[in-house]
């Protein structure tokens, strides 16, 4: 599993490396191009927020990108590893790369911390938090998990529509994973006691300059977890399943 | 003597396309064996189910009394028709994958077949030519001490001094106890090394014998067969 993963790293270096450079350059842009500009602070703090979601959806369709082509490559498959590692490694590289981002943003909220940025957004009101005990080690936890879970989701469709002999699977699999996300948002939400259980539910962006990180009712977020893990495991099966059975190789 | 490798009425389609029909093989080890046939015959379907890069819709496979897994992966070691290797990856990275993945790579004969084949671990695996690509698929596959090697079409689309080159570098190069399985259908070039041949017509199994067997019977080199086996398609 390290050693797919470690083909992978090498695969990638150079887009990596470019990516967090162009993260880097977007963030400094951002803080001090946008303050000589005379862009508001809290303003700032959103667009730099906007620019960690945009990675992380790039971080996403990265991963999917290398599993698609792990899972078709006749070399890939022919290493004597059962197709779970396939699956395994390519979710250690989904967390390699959002603990990277968020290495990045912890480094960015020490400079807000360290400069008083971050105390004049609270009491401007830009930045809510609450259940503040648990929201240092909460909103990054709750995000790792997050992406785990859709990386676990999108591993499960990208497998189900590589093993489909048609055209369009790139819209085939968009429309599914909509549909997936809200079947298991609806599931979630009757079973769970009809809360919005989101997978981002640590953060909101309550309007265009104002951003809330909150941890909220732990014991019903304990239920949605272990109901989360389920979907998880049951959704790794079927992938190994469909890579033993049905993906195509090139 | 136990079997390398078993096949019991395997039958596989692609789609609406039977490309295996009911195939049951036994191959013994020590053999260099041509799977010949024309297009579309089945001959890469089988190297495949046997590598264990697809499944059999029907019957069962065994390699050295193993079903088809990860334990049957590490001891057959394929030659894919298309490159096995990445296009980012240089000679070198393509051998240390080889050499992370299985126990029985061995670094003495990979340079000596470097030097054979007159690679060098620092090319770019996408920029060699069809030749080249054809030599380095062939050292990653030889590079293996196995007990089963399956080439797929190992001499295909390169010209015929390469082809030479290739045949030599299979016969140096290949473990004499292990049993070496050649996908092909230009067998003028290459069936003074077969000690058996298998022929596939429409996916299903028309011949198995011996290369000796066939000249003694028939009068008739496998070549000179081959054609008039394959006239009626």
């Amino acid at each position: 599993m390290l050693k797919l993963l470690k083909y992978d790293l090498k695969r990638d270096q150079f887009m990596l490396l470019g990516g967090a450079f162009a993260l880097i350059l977007a963030l400094l842009a951002i803080e001090f191009a946008g303050r000589r500009a005379g862009i508001a602070i809290d303003a700032r703090a959103v667009l730099s927020f906007m620019v960690y979601a945009f990675m992380g959806l790039l971080i996403l369709i990265a991963v999917c990108n290398s599993f698609r082509g792990n899972i078709r490559s006749a070399g890939r498959r022919l290493v004597p590893l059962g197709s779970v590692h396939h699956v395994l490694s390519e979710l250690l590289y989904a967390t390699l790369l959002v603990l990277s981002l968020m290495a990045i943003a912890g480094l960015h909220f020490v400079y807000y911390d360290a400069s008083g940025i971050l105390r004049s957004l609270e009491q401007s009101g830009s930045i809510t938090v609450s259940g503040a005990a648990f929201v240092p080690l909460a909103i990054p936890f709750n995000m790792l998990w997050s992406t785990l879970f859709l990386t676990t989701l999108l591993l499960g469709v990208t497998a189900f529509t590589e093993s489909l002999n048609i055209k369009g699977k790139s819209l085939i699999a968009l429309i599914l994973i909509v549909v997936v996300l809200s079947v298991i948002a609806g599931v979630e939400n009757s079973l769970l006691g009809g809360q919005n259980h989101s997978m981002f539910r640590s953060f909101y962006i309550e309007d265009q300059s104002n951003l809330s990180f909150r941890n909220e009712s732990v014991g019903i977020h304990a239920w949605s977890f272990g109901f989360e893990l389920f979907i998880a495991a049951f959704c790794i099966w079927i992938t190994t399943r469909l890579i033993d059975r049905k993906v195509t190789i090139t | 003597m136990e079997q390398l490798l078993e096949l019991q009425s395997v039958s596989k389609a692609h789609g609406q396309k039977t490309a295996l029909s009911d195939v049951s093989l036994n191959i013994g080890p020590g053999r260099i064996v041509g799977l010949l046939g024309s297009n579309g015959s089945g001959k890469s379907t089988l190297l495949r189910i046997a590598a264990g890069l697809e499944r059999p819709d029907s019957g069962s496979v065994r390699v050295l009394g193993e079903p088809l897994g990860a334990r049957s992966k590490s001891t057959v070691s394929f030659m894919p028709d298309r490159p096995q290797y990445e296009p980012w990856m240089t000679v070198g990275d393509a051998l240390d994958f080889q050499k992370d993945f299985f126990a029985d790579f061995d670094p003495d004969k990979t340079r000596r077949m470097l030097e054979f084949m007159k690679l060098s671990k620092r090319d770019k695996a996408s920029s060699l030519s069809k030749g080249m690509g054809e030599r380095l698929q062939l050292t990653l596959a030889l590079s293996r001490r196995s007990s089963l090697y399956l080439l797929d079409e190992p001499l295909g689309g390169v010209d015929p001094v390469a082809r030479d080159h290739i045949l030599d570098a299979l016969v140096e190069f290949y473990e004499e106890d292990s049993t070496v399985i050649v996908a092909t259908h230009l067998i003028a070039d290459i069936e003074r090394i077969f000690d058996e041949v298998i022929m596939l017509r429409g996916g299903s199994l028309v011949l198995y014998r011996e290369v000796e067997q066939i000249r003694s019977e028939t009068g008739q080199s496998v070549d000179q067969l081959f054609k008039e086996v394959y006239a009626e398609c």
